[in-house]
């Protein structure tokens, strides 16, 4: 007899605690979100959100219809947005696949920590999204464009800034945990990179232009945002940015050029890179050294070279390495003298190597920043010439 | 009383949970925020305070090995002060147990059962608390012991898949924030592990003792506290000192970043597994002790008629015990003390009331 009333108030127990359906969501009633828009005007909040949706994204059952569709709403505060946009969209929203968020440029003009606030405190998204800044246009418009390669343009967009953070050295992808942690971190200043229009064509684009080969809007990468605390205050220009990647560190693999005695191009395909900063007193006073090394290729060669010769790629080492300082000097004395922020983090390097230092200095190193000295050592090795030695048109010269 | 009876080995286990107990996800974003990049100096400073304070309540309980804190506090103090003294400890107990349920009711309901009621949750682990402390101390340690090859398996993979994202120079500048901020790091570091610890005096009398005892007891003390210093360096390595002190459960957020060639990711769920596994043992040896101790300072014949109601007590402390989470981070630094008081100075009190009545004694 005990032992059947034991049974039953098991199987009770059982039924009872452990169906943890509570608050269950099945897939198909969420809205998987791959993207969202920020953008803001008149103190309220014009947030947008691409949801997938799955039939189109299905490989054998789509191509009739677009694959994302865009809801859009209005709201004083985002967590409002988010919810108000069931208004509009039938199923709740689900933001934990985000892949994008898109900031418009006035968003971050008026700071971004408050908006990047909600995507963090909230358990649901995680942190491994990028920030993009919507450059010349609004963020809104960034998420309606439709990207051929990839279905999902948000994921086209995350793809996009992955390989060229991988391979192209103007770029440099921050996902937004690296963002806050740069927030926050003493002795350094944010910079994320910006995405604009490129064939500027206001009009909606519609799945007729799925047909096309050359799409009329494309999206891509222009320039990065510097900035002050959270706030936005200017763009660095493409060799700026380069020069700021090779700085960061955050360069694998890019191409550059320089050029021949002959007016001509020779490329090098640059293989690995690595730099550190250190810092030093001189007088009292910090220095920053910054050493890169770089192991290039030679990618093309367009010009009469005879690299063939040892001392010519001795010479062309020089030139790259002469190159390489020119560009990180420019970017810095650019930040130094436009922004006085400090973007490369200089201040870390300092803290790091003089705490104690560091803390007299903080309270007004804005100032005292676009006066740091920085002193730049390069060592550029090229290692190899590709599949063929001296150029074609040599080659037909010598012939 | 208590009948059961538990081999060294299961001490050391329940020691090994015991320590790490609730501290794997709370004790990093602590010592991170008062030490930054340090936070893992001030884990190795608080193993180094927290083990010789361990080493004295065994020492400690030593002096009656067949009796607990409950029952020598009167033999040693008469019945007056020292059931005063017991009742600070009753009080201790059950607070603490509320106050690890509470932990393990914000945690859920903070990152995984968003919308579900805290006590929903409460309640399911009361029910386990009661069932748990029904079957008795040997009915724990065994589970313990069952659980405990999980337990360090998840612990394991936990380093080992975090360990692409480690580095090392999240941990500079060494000293950068002084002394000042390690030794104040190192005080979460000491009390919450070590210092709470003290419910040992509650179950010690009921391990089989041999000769590896004490040895064994002082081996889980060690890797327990390695496995929380271990953590707190691996939280600072993955997402370093900023983002670590700015997460309520910074492990936690640690974990989510597994990744391991795109392909596994989103498995934090392991961290949580491993954390209410700790997370129970604790409760459930705080609770233990409440019960047993209530029953002995009452003279009762048996604790077990104690657990139902100490359920229900329970329910309703671990709601009431705090009004939000901010509160409860407020709590924390006062927490400190009262932990220190009945891990160190009460016991120093009665080891030094017990040496000068022992002399007393001989002299006449």
């Amino acid at each position: 007899m005990k032992r059947i009333t034991g049974g039953i108030l098991a199987a009770v127990m059982i039924l009872v605690l452990l169906t943890g359906c509570w608050s269950r969501r099945e897939l198909n009633e969420l809205g998987i979100v791959s993207g969202i828009a920020i953008d803001k005007s008149d103190d309220q909040y014009h947030l947008s959100v691409q949801v997938v949706i799955p039939d189109q994204v299905n490989g054998r059952m789509g191509k009739q219809d677009t694959p994302v569709a865009v809801y859009k709403t209005v709201a004083p505060t985002l967590f409002e947005a988010f919810r108000k946009l069931t208004e509009t969209s039938p199923r709740k929203i689900y933001t934990a696949h985000i892949r994008t968020l898109v900031l418009s440029e006035e968003v971050a003009r008026d700071g971004i920590a408050k908006v990047i606030d909600i995507l963090v405190r909230n358990p649901e998204t995680r942190p491994d999204y990028y920030v993009l800044i919507a450059r010349d246009v609004s963020a809104e418009n960034i998420l309606k464009v439709l990207t051929p390669l990839e279905k999902i343009p948000a994921e086209a967009l995350f793809y996009s800034l992955d390989t060229s953070n991988k391979v192209w050295a103007p770029v440099a992808a921050v996902t937004v945990d690296t963002l806050i942690d740069q927030l926050m971190t003493t002795g350094m200043s944010p910079v994320l990179p910006g995405i604009s229009l490129l064939e500027n064509d206001s009009r909606d684009t519609k799945s007729e232009d799925m047909r096309h080969i050359d799409h009329p809007v494309k999206l891509g990468y222009s320039g990065m945002a510097v900035f002050r605390n959270d706030k936005l205050i200017g763009w660095m220009t493409k060799d700026e940015g380069k020069g700021y990647n090779y700085i960061r560190n955050t360069v694998s693999s890019t191409a550059g050029h320089l050029k021949c005695p002959d007016g001509k191009y020779i490329s090098l395909e640059i293989i690995r890179s690595h730099t550190e900063m250190k810092s030093r007193l001189e007088a009292g006073k910090p220095v920053i050294e910054i050493s890169a090394k770089v192991e290039s290729n030679i990618g093309e060669l367009e010009c009469s070279l005879n690299i063939n010769d040892p001392m010519v790629l001795e010479q062309l080492q020089a030139a790259g390495e002469q190159d390489l300082e020119n560009l990180m000097r420019q970017s810095v004395e650019a930040v130094q003298r436009r922004y006085k922020v400090d973007v490369f983090g200089f201040g870390q390097v300092i803290y790091n190597a003089y705490p104690k230092l560091w803390k007299k200095l903080e309270p007004q190193w804005n100032d005292e920043f676009p006066h740091l000295k920085v002193v730049y050592k390069v060592d550029a090795h090229i290692r190899n010439t590709g599949m063929i030695t001296n150029s074609i048109e040599r080659r037909m010269k010598e012939k | 009383m208590e009948n059961g009876r538990i081999s060294s080995r299961q001490l050391a286990v329940l020691v090994i949970y015991f320590i790490i107990g609730d501290m794997l996800l709370i004790l990093p974003s602590l010592t991170i925020s008062a030490a930054k990049q340090d936070g893992w100096i001030s884990g190795g400073m608080g193993l180094l305070i927290g083990w010789p304070i361990a080493w004295f309540l065994y020492r400690f309980s030593r002096l009656f090995p067949k009796l607990t804190i409950i029952q020598y506090n009167r033999r040693l103090l008469g019945r007056w002060v020292g059931g005063l003294i017991s009742l600070f400890y009753l009080y201790y107990y059950l607070v603490t147990t509320a106050m690890l349920l509470r932990e393990a009711g914000d945690f859920l309901t903070t990152q995984i059962f968003t919308e579900t009621p805290i006590n929903a949750i409460h309640f399911m682990m009361i029910v386990t608390l009661v069932w748990g402390t029904k079957s008795g101390l040997e009915a724990i340690a065994r589970s313990g012991e069952t659980f405990f090859p999980l337990y360090i398996f998840l612990f394991l993979a936990l380093f080992v898949l975090l360990l692409p994202q480690a580095e090392l120079s999240r941990l500079q500048p060494v000293m950068g924030e002084g002394l000042r901020a390690i030794t104040h790091g190192s005080l979460y570091s000491s009390t919450f592990t070590f210092c709470e610890l003290n419910t040992v005096l509650m179950f010690l009398p009921y391990v089989v003792t041999s000769k590896t005892t004490e040895r064994d007891y002082l081996i889980g003390v060690f890797l327990g506290g390695m496995a929380i210093c271990s953590i707190i360096l691996l939280t600072l390595l993955v997402i370093g000192p900023n983002l670590a002190s700015s997460y309520l459960y910074a492990t936690y957020a640690a974990a989510q970043k597994i990744n391991v060639g795109n392909f596994l990711q989103r498995v934090e769920a392991i961290l949580a597994i491993n954390w209410i596994l700790s997370t129970f043992f604790k409760t459930i040896l705080d609770f233990y002790a409440f019960l047993l101790g209530t029953a002995q300072l009452f003279k009762l014949r048996d604790y077990r008629p104690l657990s139902i109601p100490g359920g229900m007590l329970l329910f309703g402390l671990a709601f009431a015990i705090t009004t939000n989470t901010v509160y409860f981070d407020y709590i924390v630094d006062y927490y400190i003390f009262w932990d220190f008081t009945c891990a160190f100075v009460l016991p120093l009190m009665l080891y030094m009331v017990y040496k000068f009545r022992s002399q007393t004694m001989l002299s006449k």
